[in-house]
């Protein structure tokens, strides 16, 4: 079931300069990405049932999410959008804290809800 | 040339070392492994057992590891399972076609990191396939980054383990 010819060759090396060469370009990849932060100014909340679209820049209102494991409760306003409490195990969302910039977004992945800061001119994103 | 109870015995070693990773990793992070991102210890098992013994080995290690894993963990059949699963089959994919390749020639820092990106992107789609739902095209960055350092970590403990085990005759 196993080889055993193969074992003689010299290791290969820890790193090679081609790894370095991926790592940036990786680094430059992702930077590209995720850099970029606009100003926000629309917050979308989508649920498995209904979607909520709110001004960041409004008065803070209170929205509850119906999901598969109960309410996400989540706040926006004031040039913020929070989690503030969810049915979900990890609670990985309500730890993410505030977000603040458009592109930003909270993820509460067992309960299917999705919030995130959309900011000028992308409101073309909305459409779907 | 090492006999066939020698090898028998280090696969069984590198498959028991593959577990201890696996479980404590399952044990520090709750069991969605979605949110965390995590270190990939056991991939530590995965890519020194492709190094020194080839793809075969390291297939019949890892899908051993994640079988009895979930068998210890209590999760066989359920979605960390096979998040786990297709993560392990993914690295190992990519791994062992970067692996083959002479020319660039990659050492263990790049076969790590992109065995890491493939194992979380694995992941993220095999979720979004069983949870259908897919509000996660964000995370594909974010994991992607964590997949820089976790990589080379994984790949510094990777290169100790074969050095360790090819001072103790490799050849």
């Amino acid at each position: 079931m196993f080889k055993t010819q193969k074992n003689c060759a010299p290791l290969r090396d820890f790193y090679t300069k081609e790894d370095l060469w991926l790592v940036v370009l990786l680094c430059l990849m992702l930077l590209g990405l995720a850099g970029g932060r606009q100003r926000g100014e629309l917050v979308v909340i989508e649920g498995p049932g209904a979607s909520w679209q709110l001004p960041l820049f409004g008065p803070e209102e209170l929205v509850e999410v119906e999901g598969p494991l109960g309410k996400t409760k989540v706040v926006v306003g004031g040039g913020r959008a929070q989690i503030l409490s969810s049915p979900c195990p990890d609670h990985t969302c309500v730890n993410w804290g505030k977000i603040r910039s458009g592109g930003q977004a909270l993820i509460c992945a067992p309960n299917h809800v999705v919030v995130r800061i959309l900011g000028k001119g992308k409101y073309h994103a909305l459409t779907h | 040339m090492p006999s066939p109870t020698e090898k028998l015995t280090k696969m069984a070693f590198f498959l028991a070392l593959a577990l201890v990773f696996h479980l404590i990793e399952a044990i520090l992070i709750p069991p969605l492994p979605l949110v965390g991102v995590r270190l990939g210890l056991a991939n530590v098992v995965t890519l020194a057992a492709l190094e020194l013994y080839g793809v075969s080995s390291s297939l019949a290690i890892s899908i051993l590891r994640v079988l009895l894993g979930s068998f210890l963990t209590a999760t066989f059949g359920t979605t960390a399972f096979w998040l786990s699963l297709a993560g392990a089959m993914a690295s190992l994919m990519v791994m062992g076609l970067l692996a083959r390749v002479q020319k660039p020639k990659f050492g263990f820092l790049g076969l790590s990191i992109a065995g890491a990106m493939s194992h979380n992107w694995a992941q993220l789609l095999t979720y979004s396939l069983l949870a259908s739902f897919s509000g996660f095209s964000y995370y594909l960055v974010l994991l992607a980054g964590a997949a820089i350092p976790t990589g080379m970590v994984v790949a510094y403990l990777a290169y100790q383990l074969c050095r360790l085990e090819g001072r103790r005759g490799r050849c």
